[in-house]
């Protein structure tokens, strides 16, 4: 049973009715869009002014909805990526390629669902793409085409996931305008190479439908965005307090316990000048803090914009600290992240292979989602190292990702495998803080730091787990 | 048993393994309000090829169609025509 009263340090807005009806006025829709716009200045988003007007074109005329969003993000696209990235004409050349590939790919794979390029649509996009990348980084002269195809790449790497989700949707009935559909790749309301929130299936499906459901949906994502500004104060408080960063409680916190970052520990302790062993842990069990802090500020503001659009998503990060099981985390930390490798990694080889074999095949999909698209994911992500390190340099220096992200898929997939069998929920503190401690000591591996290698990495751990004597 | 009273049965006890005792009804969202997430529609897919005779090779795997126990029922018997 729910308890009666709970305190809340945002209060929950969606469930008054005075509010959610005050909303629907003119009057209420011009003013939440005002305040939202006004409190993501406060954050310093550098679009406020983009993410307010769209929004409120959205309120005021939500039967276009779609269209403000492809507008939007068209804007964004034009002004805050491409502007921001020293406009050339390489640059928006490669943009429209890209865009006219992507548009080529998504309309034939609607005409023609049963080709069979189009049968296994991701496995062939991937790779093509990493076929390019390859080609392009061993290309042996330079000039124009070049630096446009090495953009291409890119934008690729941007926008692969995106195109992947506009590929599955490939039997959907129904659909946006292909050109509608584009524009709602890395959308104005913020995503990484992430899509945020999935692709254009999903968003049809959690749209608001009416003016009750778009006003409920709305108050939900200002909720949330106020919630991610309470999480940014706290940051910067841990900061100051934890580490001594300067910033904005400078005056009022003179002191702080100092704790290094823990780059700076790794390195001191590979240079044979370590730390203390507890200021170690310290450090990790900071920088596991830190990461779970920053994550749920980034997806808290992309899906408050989002909600705010009128699409009720799930947000990315949900009480993690309430995780019960390894899985649990991974689930409750990086929902998006977790869904792109289960709709682009588990499901085909889940429903591939082993089919007679329940737990090996649960466990294979698993390994498949968590070690190797992981790994791919943030390879593809880091594409545009390949220029500065050349490519070769920056698979070898992934080595370190790959062992964590291959340790990972096993402690998810047997995580998947023991809670299955279990018809009631783990609980317990025991459990919990087992969990946190994991993944407070498996994140010192997901640096990407390529000076150091495995070995640099494990005998830190080693060190912080055996005490050795120097 | 029936069918969708077998389907309930496994969804609910893999909802109170998720410590959600909330009641549920046939018609209910459950994948996008995020009651259940995408591994544990995969449980479901073991479990109506296990339990149900339900052949997924021959459809085209959609996870929205797991979204409440009608849709799953609706899959199983389209499946079966």
């Amino acid at each position: 049973m729910e308890p009666a009263f709970r305190p809340r340090i945002i209060p929950r807005l969606e469930t008054r009715p005075w509010l959610v009806r005050w909303v629907q006025t003119r009057l209420g829709k011009v003013a939440l869009a005002a305040v939202f716009g006004g409190i993501l200045m406060l954050n310093q988003e550098p679009r406020a002014l983009l993410i307010a007007i769209a929004l409120l074109a959205i309120s005021l005329w939500p039967q276009h909805r779609r269209l403000w969003v492809a507008l939007a993000t068209c804007y964004s696209l034009l002004v805050y990526t491409l502007g921001a990235n020293g406009a050339s004409n390489p640059l928006y050349l490669a943009a429209i390629l890209f865009f006219m590939f992507a548009g080529i790919c998504t309309g034939q794979a609607q005409l023609r669902p049963n080709a069979w390029i189009f049968r296994r649509p991701v496995r062939n996009l991937l790779v093509f793409y990493c076929a390019l990348v390859v080609i392009v980084s061993s290309l042996p002269f330079n000039g124009f085409a070049v630096a446009t195809l090495s953009l291409f790449v890119l934008f690729g790497g941007k926008y692969i996931w995106f195109l992947g989700y506009a590929l599955l949707d490939r039997r959907r009935k129904g659909q946006q305008p292909l050109l509608v559909r584009l524009f709602h790749f890395q959308p104005f309301w913020g995503s990484t190479n992430v899509p945020y929130p999935k692709g254009e299936s999903y968003l049809a499906r959690i749209e608001a439908r009416t003016d009750q459901d778009m006003a409920v949906t709305q108050l939900k994502g200002f909720k949330l965005v106020l919630w991610a500004s309470v999480l940014k104060v706290v940051l910067a408080l841990f900061d100051q307090l934890v580490h001594g960063t300067p910033g904005c409680f400078t005056r009022w916190l003179p002191g702080s316990f100092a704790v290094p970052d823990l780059q700076v520990v790794i390195a001191a302790y590979l240079a044979r000048q370590p730390f203390p062993r507890g200021l170690c842990w310290l450090s990790v069990l900071a920088n596991f803090c830190s990461i779970l802090l920053r994550i749920s500020i980034m997806g808290h503001f992309i899906i408050g914009i989002c909600r705010m659009a009128g699409f009720n998503a799930l947000r990315n990060t949900y009480n993690p600290l309430a995780s019960t099981t390894i899985a649990d985390f991974y689930n409750r930390v990086y929902y998006y992240f977790k869904e792109l490798l289960v709709d682009f990694f588990f499901y085909p080889t889940y429903l591939r292979y082993f089919k007679d074999r329940p737990r090996l095949r649960l466990f294979f999909a698993t390994l498949a989602a968590a070690g190797f698209g992981n790994l791919l994911y943030h390879i593809l992500a880091s594409i545009g190292m390949v220029s500065q390190i050349g490519l070769w340099r920056l698979i070898v220096g992934f080595h370190v990702y790959a062992i964590y992200a291959m340790i990972l898929g096993l402690a998810i997939g047997i995580s998947q495998i023991r809670s299955m069998g279990c018809a009631q929920a783990r609980s317990g503190l025991v459990g919990t803080l087992g969990v946190l401690l994991f993944y407070s000591l498996i994140m010192v591996l997901d640096s990407h730091n390529f000076n150091w290698s495995i070995a640099d990495y494990g005998s830190f751990l080693l060190n912080l787990l055996v005490p050795f004597p120097r | 048993m029936q069918k969708r009273e077998k389907l309930r049965r496994f969804v609910g006890d893999i909802l109170v393994r998720k410590g959600d005792n909330k009641p549920f009804a046939d018609e209910d969202s459950l994948l996008l309000t995020g009651r259940i997430d995408s591994l544990n529609v995969l449980e479901i897919v073991t479990f109506m090829e296990k339990e149900l005779q339900f052949n997924l090779s021959e459809q085209a795997f959609d996870p929205s169609c797991y979204d409440s126990i009608d849709s799953m029922v609706e899959l199983t018997e389209r499946s079966n025509t």
